[in-house]
């Protein structure tokens, strides 16, 4: 007997996300998924970013963090003094909606302005997966090469921003920037393209002003 | 490897349906995967059979049919049928294409006998 089905495989995790981001709409709080590969510099980049949104913006984070093992970038956050879930996938190379879900039950409910999600490093697998997000956030450093964006294009499709990081190397490796871009834009026509060196601090102010203006522009939605 | 998450997800989705027709052997599974849903066929009929093992469709074929994606080109206005991400225009070789579609993962139907 043929039964005919027609459903998303991914059904479960869309309904998830759907609640997720509704929960997270009722609070007007901003919620960022950043995506990229291991080592691009995701943890620096938010070591930097986050003081700058408080001072700056006055604008309070919390973070939900991926890792297959370990909680050292969790511990990195929350010597910042920000709210932190450490999430370890036990070998799933992806967070889901389900497991975002959960964290954010652990994170407190009043008095944050957004929520950044820092997935597995992993440039394949979470680019299907909706955590209901508001934003998703590529962070490619620039000794990973300049043919990311052909090679792995799923991820770099779905981006609203792109930050290039490390480029106070620019010196010390081959990168052409105008390629990531012009592929970039290719994959994703709307992209905000930002540079940025986490380590020095070059760059971070930028990302920081457009997060706080997303941040903003979901506080005054209706 | 979020192949393996994806046929856990159609394996639940089948057991459900059984379920729901009151068991029996799931002979086979028909799925849409789109050339541009990042996942990789081969890879998610590997999974497929190991996740089914033990299950009610341990004996299932996976019947994986592809879903193309839509170009426009900017340049010259031709629409064709993509497969790639990064596609030149079929007609004037552009690569100013506009991309939708082809990201379709669904279930389509089964086969269960009793």
């Amino acid at each position: 007997m043929k039964i005919r089905i027609v459903q998303s495989i991914l059904a479960d995790n869309t309904r998830l996300a759907a609640r997720t981001r509704e929960l997270l709409g009722a609070r007007r709080v901003l919620a960022v998924n950043m995506m990229s590969s291991p080592g691009a510099g995701k943890t620096t980049v938010l070591e930097r970013t986050l003081p700058y949104l408080k001072e700056r913006h006055g604008l309070s984070a919390g973070v939900i963090e991926g890792d297959v093992e370990g909680s050292e970038d969790g511990l990195r956050i929350e010597r910042l003094g920000v709210p932190v879930v450490q999430l370890n996938t036990r070998g799933a190379c992806h967070l889901d909606a389900s497991m975002v879900a959960a964290a954010l039950e652990d994170l407190p409910a009043e008095g944050l302005d957004l929520i950044v999600i820092e997935n597995v490093g992993n440039l394949v697998c979470p680019a299907g997966f909706d955590l209901g997000e508001d934003l998703r956030v590529v962070v490619l450093s620039i000794p990973e090469g300049d043919d990311k964006p052909s090679k792995y294009p799923a991820i770099f499709k779905k981006a609203d921003a792109l930050l290039i990081n490390k480029i106070d190397l620019a010196h010390h490796v081959r990168f052409q920037r105008e390629r990531v871009h012009a592929v970039s834009r290719r994959l994703a026509p709307a992209v905000r393209i930002m540079e940025l060196a986490a380590a020095t601090g070059e760059g971070v102010a930028a990302f920081g002003d457009y997060l706080a203006q997303a941040a903003h522009a979901k506080k005054e939605r209706r | 490897m979020h192949e393996a998450s994806i046929a856990q997800s159609i394996l639940d989705i089948a057991a459900r349906h059984a379920d729901g027709a009151r068991g029996g052997r799931i002979t086979s599974i028909t799925v849409t995967v789109g050339a541009l849903a990042a996942v990789e066929p081969e890879c998610l009929r590997f999974a497929f059979e190991a996740l089914a093992r033990g299950t009610g469709a341990e004996h299932a074929t996976l019947e994986i049919r592809e879903d193309e994606g839509r170009g426009a080109c900017r340049a010259c206005g031709a629409e064709f049928a993509v497969t790639e991400f990064l596609p030149l225009c079929a007609r004037c070789g552009s690569p100013e294409v506009h991309v939708s579609g082809g990201d379709a993962l669904t279930v389509d139907s089964m086969e269960i006998e009793p």
